[in-house]
């Protein structure tokens, strides 16, 4: 064993001339919770399909456990199914409407051919905060934050080593994403296994995650502790992502300047150039035009940077206007 | 000062085939001029209803009471002349969808100019050369050829900001704005609030602004009401607002956001247990109580009425400890 629940190595997934996911290399350590963040179609999404094996990779590796997953057959697969569960952001659309709750939260042992599947259903909807009964019900009788409930209890009744959570609390109100990140957070404590978590929701992301790594237009541009990212972000990308994200307390947000980094996301069926970001940032340099960055260590606890600007001691440009002046 | 937009004890019912549905009951609030206000609560409070109402947009089968009075004229009962001569010219919406409030068939400009021609009747030349103006007011960059583009050929961001150009074009004395970033990354959602602020500030437009993000509100308002089951629990300045907040619902959503600095080790977020209630009628009750951690008898058997002053709050038990967070 490596102590990794998740090693992924240069993953690339292009859907045509889409190249969506382009070179991601990510490690998850046993236990561990990592958030994969970035905006619309930077291709987060796509990375966590990949390793759920719900898409066949273009290239590079997906190893579970020290199992590589990445070609093998939906027979193949099977036996590897425990180890890996995935729960999607809206629940209404990921739930079989026909099942009972208690049919979709044992459907995962009922393919393993396990015993004392209905057991089993109980002690699971018990962990997710749902009483056994719960099990008779159809999901269109359950609210939106039950029904996310249903589908944690449903990804983690076969007890894997990773969950992927794809914005498992964006389809839903303030006070009901409390409650579900309240709980990811009591079960990863509990039963220990890795979570990939992926989300654009940054104040969710410091709540849950123990690393970060920030993904725009396919590529991973800047990966680290949780709190270096947050504290000292050596990526533009990353500075502005996080400069950008109103907290709420008007004083605080008040004294804060966002970065604007204009409008035009460039296309990922044509990425640019060089480093990807140089069309929207603020500080780049002719060599960010031409030359492909290298993903570099820059600090302690595996920071890592993909920018020409950030020298190997993690000092750099900041592009964040200086907070509390006014404009 | 004399306000721009007075909503008086506005109720909205639905006729639905399980029978009524109260939307909004009773809810009563002011905008200045120039003033940004914050309409905040979970889904099905009735902040869009209520943002609906005021210009007549809801559907047949709502029945509205109450009044709107928008400088002076009343809103709420007028004849379908009065409303089209308001809507869009005296107040005007930006809804979350860029994409389904624009005509996939003409160019943005065409839009822009439509609206220039239909409200204020300018000529061709003048109202494109005031399109042009408009879409720089809201920061796109070189505007004189966006002006010819369709809006599939726009982002998502860009849209928005056609939107709102277009809602600005007749200077409304009013903007609601509903929802209007939830559908966009941060990073562009920065841009919008800025384009925002920037009318508020140069055209000195009031802003009603629908929204169930506290950063947002945090961001950009300068007053705040809560809603909760179709009604105002509580209203005051921003600062004032998240500084101490009153109401037992209002001190429960603040506390269930993230906030920076924030991790599960440390402190969990604030949950509020139960579900928000489908009323077909509004009882004579708080009906926050089912799930208020300081529900008192009086909760279960008397409504609440706002207080006077400028921090208001519907509450029999409100939290009045100053406790500095």
């Amino acid at each position: 064993m490596t102590g990794y629940a998740l090693e992924v190595e240069d993953l690339v997934m292009h859907f045509g001339p889409v190249r969506a996911v382009d070179g991601v290399t990510l490690r998850i350590r046993q236990g561990t919770v990592v958030a994969l963040v970035g905006e619309s179609g930077s291709g987060k999404s796509t990375v966590g399909r990949c390793i759920v094996r719900l898409l066949e990779p273009t290239g590079g590796t997906v190893r579970l456990a020290d199992a590589d997953i990445t070609h093998l057959s939906r027979r193949q697969l099977r036996p590897h199914r425990r180890d890996v569960s995935i729960v999607f952001q809206d629940p209404a659309g990921s739930l079989d409407p026909r099942l009972s709750v208690g049919d979709i939260v044992g459907e995962p042992l009922r393919l393993m051919r396990r015993k004392d599947i209905s057991t089993k259903v109980s002690e699971s909807l018990r962990r997710v905060g749902l009483r056994p009964e719960v099990a008779q019900r159809a999901p269109h009788e359950l609210s939106g934050g039950q029904r996310q409930r249903v589908s944690i209890a449903r990804a983690l009744i076969s007890e894997p080593r990773l969950l992927v959570a794809d914005e498992p609390t964006s389809a839903l109100d303030v006070s009901v994403q409390a409650s579900v990140l309240n709980l990811l957070a009591d079960l990863q404590r509990d039963l220990g296994f890795a979570c990939l978590f992926i989300t654009h929701d940054l104040s969710a992301v410091e709540y849950l995650a123990d690393e970060v790594a920030v993904m725009y237009l396919g590529q991973l541009v800047e990966q680290g502790p949780r709190a270096r990212i947050f504290g000292k972000p050596a990526h533009p990308y990353t500075q502005a992502l996080l400069s950008a994200a109103p907290v709420p307390d008007p004083a605080e947000q008040r004294a804060r300047r966002p970065v604007l980094l204009g409008d035009d996301l460039p296309s990922a069926i044509d990425p640019p150039p060089g480093c990807r970001f140089h069309t929207r940032c603020p500080v780049a340099v002719d060599t960010c035009r031409t030359v492909v960055p290298e993903r570099r260590t820059i600090g302690e606890g595996g920071h890592q940077v993909a920018c020409h600007l950030v020298n190997d001691d993690g000092t750099g440009p900041d592009v964040r206007p200086t907070e509390g002046v006014a404009p | 000062m004399k306000p721009v937009l007075a909503v008086k004890d506005l109720s909205v019912t639905f006729r639905t085939e399980d029978g009524p549905v109260s939307a909004v009951d009773r809810v009563s609030f002011e905008v200045t001029a120039g003033e940004v206000l914050a309409v905040v609560g979970e889904s099905g409070c009735g902040k869009s209803v209520t943002a609906m109402s005021i210009a007549g947009l809801l559907p047949r089968t709502a029945t509205v009471n109450g009044s709107v009075e928008l400088d002076g004229t009343e809103l709420i009962g007028a004849d379908k002349r009065t409303l089209r001569s308001i809507r869009g010219r005296e107040v005007a919406y930006i809804f979350q969808e860029p994409m389904t409030s624009l005509n996939p068939v003409f160019t943005v400009g065409h839009q822009i100019i439509e609206v220039l021609r239909t409200h204020i009747g300018l000529n061709r030349q003048a109202a494109h050369a005031r399109a042009i103006e408009l879409l720089k007011l809201v920061g796109i960059p070189s505007a004189e050829r966006r002006v010819g583009d369709y809006p599939h050929q726009l982002s998502g961001g860009m849209r928005q900001r056609v939107m709102i150009a277009m809602a600005v074009a007749c200077d409304p004395k009013v903007l609601i704005a509903d929802e209007p970033t939830t559908a966009l990354d941060v990073t562009i959602q920065a841009g919008i609030l800025d384009v925002l602020r920037g009318l508020r500030e140069r055209l000195g437009t009031s802003i009603v602004l629908i929204t169930h993000d506290l950063g947002v509100v945090a961001d950009l308002a300068d007053r705040v009401a809560v809603m909760y089951a179709g009604r105002v629990v509580e209203t005051a300045e921003v600062h004032d607002l998240f500084a101490h907040p009153e109401h037992p619902y209002t001190v429960g959503l603040l506390g269930a956001s993230p906030a920076a600095g924030r991790h599960a080790e440390s402190q969990r977020l604030n949950e509020i247990p139960g579900l928000v209630p489908v009323l077909t009628e509004q009882p004579d009750a708080c009906t926050f109580a089912d799930r208020c951690p300081r529900a008192i008898d009086t909760c279960t058997s008397s409504q609440p009425q706002l207080t006077d002053g400028p921090h208001r709050v519907a509450c029999w038990n409100p939290v009045r400890e100053r406790v500095e967070v």
